[in-house]
C-alpha cells in the first residue's frame, strides 16, 4: 500500500480533497509526505487559510504539519518566520493573504510548519506553473480546501485523492455524495473520445444543473463540460442523462483513489454497503486503521 | 487627461495588450496609462528607445537576457521600515542579483543614456555568506558565531531526538506490532488492545468499536524537548539581532535601492517598447510647435491592420497632409471617414505615451487634451440621448480650450434632425477654426457646408466604381463577407482635398454591393434623377 501512494505521487501534482471540513486531510497529508520523502523531496502547500484547529474525526487537536530537511513549502511569510524549522527562501510570490505574502522555501532544519494559501484558482494555476517550470520541481502535494474540487480542475493533468469521512449519523447523505463523485470521476476527456469529430458534440459553458439540461440538444451524443466540479446533478439524473449520451469533459484528471475514513462504521458493515451500492472504486480504508 | 473614450474609439487595447514589461515595476508603469504633454519628456523618451533598439538589434542574446533578469525581479515591500524579515531581505537581494545582471549586460550606450551603475557589491557580498550571489536568501547562522554555536546544539538535539524516536518505534514494533513509522497515531479495534504496555503506548477512545493509540515517549524525549525549546528562543533572539544588522546595511543603501527600482522600471518599459518598435517598423515621432500642420505619411492604424492581415484583405495606410487646423472629411458609407479618425487618434495616443509609431513620417503636435466625440461607446449614462452624450464630451472638450487640444468627432448628430445638425456642425467648424489651440478633425455625411477661413475640406475617394462593375456578377450569390471584401477591394483609402461643394453619392452602389432590394435600389435612383441634377 505504501509504495503505491509513493509512485501516484512521485513528479505528480496531487490535491487531496475532502467532502467535508476536517475530513482528514491533513493527517492523509502527513502520511503521504512521509511516504514520498523515501523516494525524493516533495514540495507540499495548501488552499487558503485553515481556520480550524481540532480534527473533528480524530477529535484531537488539529494535526501540525512536520516539514524535513529538503522539503519545498509554500506558505506565507509569517508562517516561515514563526515556525521552528529553518527555510531558505527560494521565491517570494506577489500574491497576499491576510496571514502575510506566500513564498517558497526549502526546508534546510525540520520542524513545525503552518500553511497558508491562496484561494483563487487563477493564482493556485500560477504557482504551480511557477514551481515546475522555474523551479522544475515536480512532486507537488496540495492540501485542498473540503467540499470544493474546482482546485483540482484549475491545474491540468493534476491528480486526486478524495477523502470521504463516513459518519453512521449521516450515512445515507455521504454514501449518495460517494456515489456521484465516483460516478462522475469516470467520465472521460474529450481527447480520449474515439471517432470524436462522427459524433455530434454540444458544449455547455459553465455549470451543468437542472435547470440547463433543456439546453441540451435531443440528437447530441456526447456533452462536453469543463469538468467534473461543475456538474450539479443528483446521481439519479447523471445516470438517466447517461443513458442518453456520453458526457466528457475538456480538463483531464485522475482521481487515484478514495480515501475512506470510517466513524461508528465496521468496516465489513461498509464493504456490504458498497457491495449494495454496486460501488468499485479503489478504496483506501483509513491509512491509520490497523 | 481623460483619454478614455478616445482608447476605446480607436480600440487601442488591443495594441496595448502587445506592450509587455516584464518586472512588476514596468507592469505598474504600464498600467497607469501614462499620456505625456511635455514635448521634452517625450524627446527624450523617443531617444531613449532608439538606444535601446540599437542595443536588442546589435545584442539579441544579451537583451534575452536582461529581458529574463527583468522578469525575475519581484516587488520589494516598503524599504521605509526599521527592520525587515528574510522573506523582504530575499526580496532586496533577488533584485540587487538582477540589477548588476543587468548592469553587466548592457553596454556603455545604454548605460550612459539611462545612467545606470551598479554599486552595492558591498551589500550583495553581505547578503549572500553562504550561497555566493545566487538569489536565494536564508539567514546563514556565519553572520554571528553565537548563532552557529546555537544551531549546532539543536541539530545535535534534534539527532537524538530522532534517535529516541527511531528506538522506541522499534521497541513498540517488537511488543505490540504497531507501526508508528509513517504515522502518528493508529487507529485499532478495542477487541486487540488488552493488553497493551502503558509504557510504550497510549490509548483512548475513538468510536464505539475502535481506540486510538498514541507511542509514548521516555521522560528524556521530553526532557531534550523543553532544551530545544529553551534553545529556539535564543535563536529567535539571535536571528533578530542579525536581522538588525541586516537592515542597518539595507537602510543605508535605501535611497540607491530605490534609485535601481527606478532605472528598472524605465528600462522594462523602454525594452517593451523597443521590441513593439521592432516588431512593426516604427519610427520617431516628429513633434512640431503648435502653428505647424498635421502629417502622415504611410501611417498604419494597427488595430486594423492586423485585423485586414487575418482576413486577407488589403489595408491601405494613411498619407495625409492637414494644411489647416480644423479639418473637414467626408466620404461614402464604409469608405474610411471613421478609420481616418481613428488612425489619427491611435497615431497620437502612441505618440503622447512615449511610443514610436509605424508610419514613415509622423509630425504632429503635443496635446494637453485628446477627446473623442462620436458615438457613445461605453455603457450608456442614464437619461442621456446618444445626442445628449456629444454634447455633454463636445462641452467638457471645450473647457479645455486654452490649452492645445485635439478633437475627434465622428459623424456629429447624426441621430438629431439633418437641418439643425448640420447648422450646428457648422457653428462648430466656425466656432473651432478661430481657436489657436484646437485641432479638429470632423467626419460628416453632411454636404454643402458653408466654407470658412482656416477649415479645410478633405473626402476619402470612395469605391472605383468603374473597375468594381467589371468585376461585380449580378447573378453571382454572394456572402456578405465575399461583398464586404469586394466593397474593401475596390474601395480607394486614399483622402484628397476638395471644397465645402463636393457631393459624394456611393451609399446607393455600396447598398447595391451589400444585397439591398432591387426595387427599393431602382427607387431610390429615380428619387435622385427627379430632384438632384
Amino acid at each position: 500500500m505504501s509504495s503505491t501512494i509513493a509512485e501516484q505521487l512521485v513528479n505528480k501534482t496531487t490535491f487531496l480533497v475532502g467532502n467535508k471540513k476536517n475530513a482528514g486531510k491533513t493527517t492523509f497529508l502527513n502520511y503521504a509526505l512521509k511516504q514520498v520523502r523515501e523516494v525524493v523531496s516533495p514540495t507540499f502547500f495548501t488552499i487558503g487559510i485553515d481556520g480550524e484547529s481540532s480534527d473533528l474525526i480524530f477529535e484531537t487537536p488539529k494535526p501540525r504539519i512536520i516539514t524535513e530537511i529538503g522539503d519545498f513549502v509554500v506558505t506565507s511569510d509569517l508562517m516561515i518566520n514563526k515556525s521552528d524549522a529553518l527555510f531558505e527562501i527560494i521565491h517570494v510570490f506577489p500574491y497576499k493573504t491576510v496571514l502575510g505574502r506566500l513564498v517558497l522555501a526549502k526546508t534546510l532544519r525540520s520542524g513545525y510548519i503552518e500553511l497558508v494559501g491562496s484561494e483563487d484558482n487563477k493564482q493556485l494555476a500560477e504557482i504551480v506553473s511557477y514551481l515546475k517550470d522555474e523551479e522544475q520541481l515536480k512532486t507537488l502535494i496540495i492540501d485542498g480546501a473540503a467540499s470544493r474540487a474546482t482546485q483540482v480542475a484549475s491545474i491540468k493533468n493534476s491528480n486526486f485523492y478524495y477523502l470521504i469521512k463516513l459518519d453512521q449519523r449521516s450515512i445515507n447523505a455521504d454514501i449518495n455524495k460517494f456515489k456521484s463523485i465516483a460516478l462522475v470521476s469516470k467520465f472521460k476527456c474529450i481527447d480520449a473520445i474515439e471517432k470524436v469529430e462522427e459524433k455530434l458534440v454540444f458544449e455547455l459553458k459553465g455549470a451543468l444543473t437542472e435547470s440547463k439540461l433543456i439546453q441540451i440538444p435531443e440528437n447530441c451524443d456526447v456533452l462536453l463540460i469543463d469538468d467534473f466540479t461543475k456538474i450539479f446533478l443528483t446521481y439519479s439524473q447523471i445516470i438517466e442523462m447517461q443513458r442518453k449520451l456520453e458526457i466528457v469533459y475538456k480538463i483531464p484528471y485522475k482521481l487515484n483513489a478514495f480515501v475512506v475514513i470510517l466513524k461508528d462504521i465496521i468496516k465489513e458493515d461498509f464493504e456490504k454497503i458498497i457491495e449494495q451500492h454496486n460501488i468499485q472504486e479503489n478504496i483506501l480504508f483509513n491509512p491509520y486503521e490497523y | 487627461m481623460n483619454i478614455k473614450d478616445t482608447i476605446q474609439f480607436v480600440e487601442f487595447d488591443t495594441f496595448y495588450s502587445e506592450y509587455a514589461p516584464l518586472s512588476p515595476y514596468g507592469v505598474i508603469n504600464k498600467n497607469k496609462n501614462t499620456v505625456f504633454t511635455n514635448k521634452k519628456e517625450l524627446l527624450s523618451i523617443y531617444n531613449s528607445i532608439e538606444v535601446i533598439v540599437d542595443f536588442i538589434r546589435e545584442n539579441s542574446f544579451s537583451s534575452d537576457k536582461i529581458k529574463n533578469h527583468l522578469k525575475r525581479i519581484a516587488l520589494l515591500n516598503s524599504l521605509d521600515k526599521k527592520i525587515f524579515d528574510s522573506s523582504e531581505i530575499f526580496l532586496v537581494k533577488k533584485l540587487l542579483v538582477n540589477f548588476k545582471g543587468i548592469d553587466k549586460l548592457l553596454n556603455e550606450a545604454v548605460k550612459n543614456e539611462l545612467q545606470i551603475q551598479f554599486e552595492s557589491n558591498e551589500l550583495l557580498d553581505f547578503l549572500s555568506q553562504d550561497g555566493g550571489n545566487k538569489e536565494t536568501f536564508y539567514l546563514s547562522a556565519s553572520y554571528c558565531d553565537k548563532l552557529t554555536e546555537n544551531r549546532i546544539k539543536i541539530t545535535a538535539l534534534d539527532k537524538s531526538l530522532a534517535e529516541i524516536k527511531k528506538e522506541r518505534f522499534q521497541e513498540i514494533i517488537d511488543k505490540h506490532n504497531f507501526d508508528f513509522r509513517f504515522r502518528d497515531f493508529i487507529v485499532v479495534s478495542e477487541n486487540i488492545t488488552g493488553n497493551l504496555d502503558c509504557e510504550l503506548v497510549y490509548k483512548e477512545v475513538y468510536d464505539k468499536t475502535s481506540l486510538l493509540v498514541k507511542p509514548v515517549f521516555p521522560k528524556k524525549y521530553f526532557d531534550l524537548h523543553q532544551k530545544r525549546e529553551i534553545l529556539l528562543v535564543e535563536e529567535g533572539k539571535l536571528e533578530k539581532n542579525v536581522l538588525q544588522t541586516i537592515s542597518k546595511k539595507i537602510i543605508a543603501e535605501k535611497d540607491i535601492i530605490k534609485s535601481y527600482i527606478q532605472k528598472i522600471e524605465l528600462l522594462d518599459t523602454l525594452f517593451a517598447k523597443a521590441t513593439l518598435a521592432i516588431k512593426y517598423q516604427m519610427i520617431k515621432p516628429i513633434l512640431i510647435d503648435r502653428n505647424e500642420s498635421i502629417k502622415v505619411v504611410k501611417g498604419q492604424y494597427l488595430p486594423l491592420a492586423n485585423k485586414c492581415l487575418k482576413m486577407d484583405t488589403v489595408y491601405t495606410p494613411l498619407n495625409a497632409e492637414f494644411d489647416n487646423k480644423t479639418c473637414v472629411i467626408t466620404g461614402s458609407n464604409m469608405g474610411g471617414k471613421t478609420m481616418l479618425l481613428k488612425s489619427i487618434g491611435f497615431l497620437q495616443l502612441l505618440s503622447q505615451m512615449g511610443f514610436w509609431v509605424p508610419a514613415d513620417v509622423y509630425q504632429t503636435s503635443v496635446f494637453q487634451s485628446i477627446n473623442y466625440i462620436g458615438e457613445d461607446l461605453s455603457e450608456k449614462v442614464e437619461g442621456l440621448s446618444s445626442f445628449g452624450f456629444e454634447i455633454h464630451n463636445l462641452s467638457n472638450a471645450i473647457q479645455n480650450f486654452n490649452t492645445n487640444t485635439l478633437l475627434l468627432i465622428d459623424e456629429f448628430a447624426k441621430t438629431t434632425n439633418s437641418i439643425e445638425a448640420k447648422a450646428i456642425i457648422a457653428a462648430m467648424l466656425k466656432s473651432f477654426s478661430q481657436k489657436e489651440n484646437v485641432y479638429s478633425f470632423v467626419s460628416t455625411h453632411f454636404m454643402e457646408l458653408p466654407e470658412f477661413e482656416k477649415v479645410s475640406f478633405y473626402k476619402m475617394k470612395g469605391l472605383n466604381y468603374s473597375e468594381y462593375e467589371k468585376y461585380y456578377n449580378k447573378d453571382k450569390q454572394y456572402s456578405l463577407h465575399e461583398r464586404i471584401k469586394l466593397i474593401n477591394t475596390f474601395m480607394q483609402y486614399e483622402i484628397i482635398k476638395t471644397g465645402n461643394k463636393d457631393r459624394t453619392f456611393d451609399a446607393i452602389k455600396i447598398a447595391d454591393t451589400l444585397g439591398l432590394n432591387e426595387e427599393i435600389i431602382r427607387y431610390t435612383k429615380e428619387y435622385l434623377s427627379e430632384n438632384y441634377d
